[in-house]
């Protein structure tokens, strides 16, 4: 085998340096706990509970949300139109504010002084401390990562295909679902993976929205300030292992799409 | 058959139009320009891509311009081809008849029809990336003739292909064409045009700047690339002044239009008929050329010149560009003693030169 050259050799160290980084707080969460108290987190139903709260809240909120999110993104890779790159910025600003200051935004228009949350309010329901303010505080931070990943598979679709769809007689709804959804797919379903998992792990503008009920790291937050790091660790190591969990299976069903 | 009238687009600082064109039914009509003329924005017009500035398009008599893509009945082979990558070829090629409300049956004797019409029946579980460019080039062919449109748009179909393919996919156009189907062929090779084209039009700068059948513009080019394209060096628009008694006995004055300060030439009358606004055309292998002081000549259109361009000898003849007060091409046995800023004498028979009118009236509605 031939040697790396310099620049290689110098690459590989620093890249191990981030890896390493990434790699040794995990690591260290899990050589300092013991398995028996990780099965015993498994069996406290409070822990469970936060654990699936979150999953089918980040489910919803993707589901829910990308539907209008996915159009957004093909809507900015197909259309020129004034202000567009204003849109594009107001899109990547919840990457860019704290997420506490995300979630007191939030709550401007989600609680009972405003018009939407009056209107729950008459409904009989409201936003403040339900899953669907939860919902929302995850759709307004993970959001982004949706629409610039699938905006980013769009443009990656030449617009003469679409063209020749509907040259072939096709509608322009039938071009974008036969055409061009099929062959964005990727970008797509990479955008819903990463949203969902931004939105399952995010804790400032959900413990704004909805203290209760308490979504997973919010309880490990709670855990950590009531009891301490000793008690917080076991949750956290399994809300990270069901995290891996879904993100593969996601990635396989992805696959398995292409 | 397919009618444009007026048809006009601002594209960036590109503008295209006015184009007025009629093609006939079952005819292979060749649109032959160079690059950036707005062949493809043209093309791009007639299938609906882009919508015009102002202009109406007909197909058998109805107004095409005002509906949607994909009521027009143009089919439009874009260049390089656009087969959906994720589809097989027979999915592709499926693609258009599925929409179409005609038994399961029918369809499926129209794709074996076509798949063996194009030759690529034994391609049609392929996947599309594992095909070549000419298999490519067939089944965007048979998808599109599937669904039997009015009038066909290949836009420079043979793109990117050697020169065995080339022959291979012209071959094969020639023959779906020679059933009866209406093809508009845009291309910026003039062989390929030559090859198929039942009638041309030339297209510069978003004008269509000539039109008719191949043999027509070979012999009466009216613009510098039209003469190119037909292998003319010496073209020249010139105006055929009316005969002055004195001093050119049964001649008439010639001058250059648009250019000052540049000497007359001389056409006897038998030549020209009439005067004013005419092409000249000047065979460059008639032109005589010897280096100044060689010898001594007066006579008609014998100018002295300086060399101004060299080219290398081809089967015996080398190209000379003669500056005489204007650019004069001439093709000469050896390059002899010549250099370039040799002074030389240059002459040239009266049957060298042709002149013959403007014929395409469509300039004079361009300008309008």
């Amino acid at each position: 085998m031939r040697h790396p050259d310099l620049l290689t050799l110098v690459f590989i160290g620093l890249g191990g340096l981030a890896l390493l980084f990434l790699v040794a707080p995990i690591a260290g969460l899990l050589l300092q706990s013991s398995v028996p108290e990780i099965v015993d987190t498994i069996r406290d139903k409070e822990v469970c509970g936060s654990i699936f709260l979150s999953l089918w809240t980040a489910m919803g909120a993707t589901f829910l949300f990308g539907i209008c999110a996915v159009p957004l993104a093909w809507i900015l890779a197909r259309k020129e139109f004034p202000g567009k790159k204003i849109v594009s910025a107001v899109i990547d600003l919840p990457l860019m504010i704290p997420h506490s200051a995300a979630g007191i935004a939030l709550l401007t228009i989600l609680s009972r002084r405003s018009i939407l949350g009056q209107a729950a309010h008459d409904a009989g329901f409201s936003f403040i401390g339900n899953p669907s303010g939860i919902m929302a505080a995850m759709a307004f931070v993970s959001l982004p990562f949706l629409i610039n990943s699938a905006r980013t598979g769009f443009e990656a679709v030449d617009e003469r295909l679409e063209k020749s769809a509907m040259n072939l007689g096709a509608s322009s709804i039938r071009a974008f679902f036969t055409i061009t959804l099929p062959l964005a797919w990727r970008a797509v379903i990479a955008g819903i993976v990463l949203m969902f998992g931004r939105g399952m792990s995010e804790f400032g503008a959900v413990i704004i929205v909805a203290y209760h009920p308490m979504t997973a790291p919010v309880l490990i937050y709670e855990r950590f300030g009531a009891y301490g790091l000793r008690y917080a660790r076991p949750a956290a190591i399994v809300f990270i292992g069901i995290c891996l969990v879904a993100f593969v299976i996601l990635r396989v069903i992805a696959e398995r799409n292409r | 058959m397919l009618r444009v009238e007026g048809l006009k687009k601002k594209a960036g600082a590109f503008c295209l139009g006015r184009i007025d064109l009629f093609v006939k039914k079952g005819e292979y009509f060749v649109l032959l320009g160079p690059s950036g003329a707005g062949k493809t924005l043209f093309l791009e017009l007639l299938a609906g891509f882009r919508q015009p500035d102002s202009g109406k398009i007909f197909l058998s008599g109805r107004r095409i311009d005002i509906l949607p893509i994909q009521k027009r009945q143009i089919g439009y082979l874009c260049q390089g081809d656009t087969l959906f990558p994720h589809l097989t070829v027979r999915g592709n090629i499926y693609y258009g008849l599925k929409i179409r409300k005609i038994p399961q049956r029918q369809k499926d004797e129209k794709v074996a029809e076509i798949a063996e019409e194009t030759g690529i029946s034994h391609l049609l579980d392929r996947k599309i990336d594992g095909l070549s460019g000419g298999e490519r080039q067939r089944v965007a062919l048979a998808r599109m003739l599937v669904l039997e449109p009015a009038c066909l748009l290949l836009d420079e179909p043979l793109t990117g292909m050697d020169q065995i393919l080339k022959q291979d996919i012209l071959g094969l156009l020639f023959e779906l064409h020679s059933k009866g189907r209406t093809f508009i062929h845009v291309t910026h090779d003039p062989q390929e045009a030559i090859a198929v084209a039942s009638r041309l039009a030339l297209m510069e700068r978003g004008l269509v700047t000539q039109e008719g059948q191949p043999i027509e513009l070979l012999s009466h080019p009216e613009t510098e690339f039209a003469a190119r394209f037909a292998g003319i060096r010496n073209f020249f628009s010139v105006e055929v002044l009316p005969k002055v008694a004195s001093g050119y006995g049964e001649r008439v004055p010639v001058a250059l239009s648009g250019m000052k300060d540049v000497p007359l030439l001389t056409a006897p009358c038998s030549l020209v008929s009439g005067t004013g606004p005419m092409f000249m055309v000047l065979d460059q292998g008639q032109v005589e050329v010897v280096d100044a002081g060689q010898i001594d000549r007066s006579g008609e259109n014998t100018f002295e010149g300086v060399v101004k361009a060299l080219t290398p000898a081809y089967r015996g003849h080398a190209g000379l560009i003669v500056d005489i007060g204007f650019d004069i091409c001439a093709s000469v046995r050896g390059l002899n003693s010549f250099r370039i800023g040799s002074k030389v004498l240059v002459w040239w028979p009266d049957k060298a030169m042709k002149f013959y009118k403007k014929a395409f009236s469509r300039q004079k509605k361009v300008t309008e």
